[in-house]
């Protein structure tokens, strides 16, 4: 045993730790899980819609949200600024019903804010231009904001259009992620209201002093506001939100890292939460366990990289000294070659791929594998790489102070 | 607002379950090595059962009115590509343990000592029998020895190449064996590595060409 490999197996336990708590909360609550509660009334709500230079998109979005089925429904279009043709494309939505605002640039949650002085409903959703709700979403989400402890519901949030590589791994991100969200919300350890249509009630907010436009992720700021507050925050697993996801390596490392930079930043912000006992199983267990995560994702870059360089070195070593070694092949099986780990990757690969189907089916999609095998596979060998990577860039330029920007 | 709600209970049959799974992926670890020991065991006994055989047919020849040099060699070209996988299961075995297992000082010392005999009985079997094989001895630690690593690697090379021509006999000066002891001293092995070809000490790291010659003598 070397320090590498008590490194190994301490990630280890974490890993399995997390996923035996997710897959028993998961068991427990098998048969509420897909149950929103009946609204006994629906209340007035206002779908948010800052848009700063979507002339592409924003026609797809304002479609789908005159196409929500919702009896009490107002519609707000905010353009921050742009200088494109999107203030011209609101304006044709105009004669459909669409409220459009129009101001200087100054940034989504300065938008939101601005536009909450003309919300008059009682509740109210963020949209993103580049996102389209499914009709029956807020019907699903408004009857948990019957319980006055609730403050904020999440939707589940899924893909709009698969076509890069880099999409296809999200695909099962996003998959997974409404999974988790809901496991989150019964423990009541939500820390992101998601841009894409989430709903808050309109008061509290404003007596809150609406959104923080000085946070590079005010959706995730103001739900740890509100959970500083002992609000609830629920979720409705089967209200879909579809979503843009960035297409490239590029897009995706910027996105990642201003998310993650934006949680570090509201830890720092939120800190009394940290352990704290009076804010339940987010302060004693989500965020520290989040800690430890962070340190396995730098181990799981760290160790297979120092690994590779030094199989590399071995073999350039080998080559200086025999040159091209004859290579045989011995195939078949022998329990000398049998790993000690064998049985910890092995639960590894079960535990990896049971993730896969509970997430599949709790968002309510086929498994599909000649279609996706390529999204499960890089999911579940690249992805942890790119997360790895992701953090430990976000962590870096947090340490370094780099300027934290949109 | 009201203080939330700790899910001690789910933290706790958590903790459980992975201490349960945890220990038995470890116990599958430790199971699996005491596998693999059993199994060198069992090598290091076959080797040591056809060795004895072997040497009760020298002693044989003694008394035989007719010499059986032939059905040797030929049993020792058999036996060396065994003894070559023997060797390479145990440098696999110990650059890939995770912790030291009881039994398995007694096979490797039992796997040594299997080695130097053998060695005795080819040395017997060239002055005899005419056997035509190249026999190397090689000394070597895996604690503080920083050209053994190198050294392996060349000889790896040599033994691929060579097959049943050469004979590797990777001695370990760890193990404190007196035999090994005993021919250090006899032949004046003062650092790691060491090789002996023949009867001949080189000491230090030898390369991969020098090896070449020394092992195949270019003919003049």
């Amino acid at each position: 045993m070397n320090a590498f490999d008590i490194v190994y197996l301490f990630s280890y336990f974490v890993i399995l730790y997390c996923s035996v708590l997710w897959f028993s909360v998961f068991f427990v609550h098998r048969n509420t899980i897909f149950v929103n509660p009946r609204p006994k009334r629906y209340p007035s709500l206002t779908v948010l819609v800052p848009a700063y230079n979507e002339e592409k998109k924003i026609r797809k979005c304002l479609d789908s949200l005159l196409n929500l089925d919702y009896p009490k429904l107002k519609i707000m279009a905010i353009n921050d600024g742009s200088k494109d043709r999107t203030l011209k494309i609101l304006k044709e939505y105009e004669k459909k019903g669409v409220k459009v605002l129009s101001k200087k640039n100054s940034g989504k949650a300065d938008s939101l804010n601005y536009a909450l002085r003309f919300v008059n409903t009682e509740l109210f959703m963020c949209m993103d231009a580049d996102s389209y709700p499914s009709p029956d979403c807020i019907k699903k989400m408004v009857g948990y904001m019957e319980d006055k402890t609730v403050a904020g519901v999440t939707p589940a949030l899924k893909i709009d259009e698969v076509k890069t590589f880099m999409q296809k791994i999200q695909w099962v991100e996003y998959v997974f992620s409404i999974f988790l969200r809901k496991l989150f919300s019964i423990f009541q350890c939500q820390y992101v209201l998601p841009g894409p249509g989430s709903i808050y009630r309109t008061q509290l907010i404003k007596e809150l002093g609406g959104f923080d436009s000085k946070s590079i992720t005010e959706d995730m700021e103001i739900a740890f506001r509100l959970q500083s507050r002992k609000y609830n925050l629920e979720n409705s697993i089967d209200a879909y939100v579809y979503t843009d996801a960035p297409s490239s390596f590029r897009d995706l490392f910027k996105q990642r890292v201003r998310w993650y930079r934006g949680y570090l930043h509201n830890i720092k912000k939120y800190f009394n939460l940290v352990g704290n006992p009076k804010y339940g199983n987010l302060g004693v267990f989500l965020i520290p366990i989040n800690f430890v995560w962070i340190f396995v994702l730098f181990v799981l870059f760290f160790i297979p990289l120092y690994t590779l360089v030094s199989n590399f070195m071995t073999i350039l070593n080998v080559f200086s000294l025999v040159g091209i070694p004859p290579i045989n092949l011995s195939l078949g099986f022998d329990v000398m070659y049998i790993d000690f780990y064998s049985f910890f990757l092995l639960t590894f690969v079960i535990l990896s791929i049971a993730t896969i189907l509970v997430s599949l089916s709790s968002s309510r999609e086929k498994i599909e594998f000649k279609k996706r095998y390529l999204f499960y596979i890089s999911y579940m060998f690249i992805y942890p790489f790119l997360f790895s990577i992701f953090w430990i860039f976000s962590v870096f330029y947090e340490i370094r102070g780099a300027k934290r920007k949109w | 607002m009201v203080d939330k709600r700790i899910s001690w209970g789910f933290y706790l049959l958590t903790l459980v379950i992975t201490i349960i799974v945890f220990t038995s992926g470890i116990f599958f670890g430790i199971y699996i090595n005491r596998v693999k020991v059993s199994e060198l065991q069992n090598m290091v006994s076959e080797l040591d059962k056809k060795r004895t055989e072997q040497e009760l047919n020298l002693l044989l020849t003694d008394y035989l009115p007719n010499k059986t040099c032939d059905v040797m060699n030929y049993e020792v070209e058999k036996m060396i590509p065994d003894i070559n996988e023997l060797a390479g299961k145990v440098t696999f075995y110990e650059e890939t343990k995770k912790f030291e297992e009881k039994n398995y000082e007694d096979t490797k010392i039992d796997y040594t000592v299997n080695l130097i005999r053998y060695w005795l009985y080819l040395e017997k079997l060239k002055s005899n029998c005419d056997l035509n094989v190249t026999t190397l001895i090689y000394f070597y630690s895996n604690k503080d020895c920083n050209l053994c690593r190198n050294q392996g690697i060349v000889l790896d090379y040599m033994k691929n190449k060579h097959k049943s021509d050469l004979m590797i006999f990777a001695l370990d000066v760890d193990l404190e064996l007196n035999s090994i002891d005993m021919i250090m001293k006899s032949y004046g092995v003062r650092e790691m590595p060491s090789i002996i070809i023949d009867g001949k000490l080189y000491d230090g790291f030898v390369d991969k060409e020098t090896l070449e010659n020394l092992i195949n003598p270019p003919s003049v």
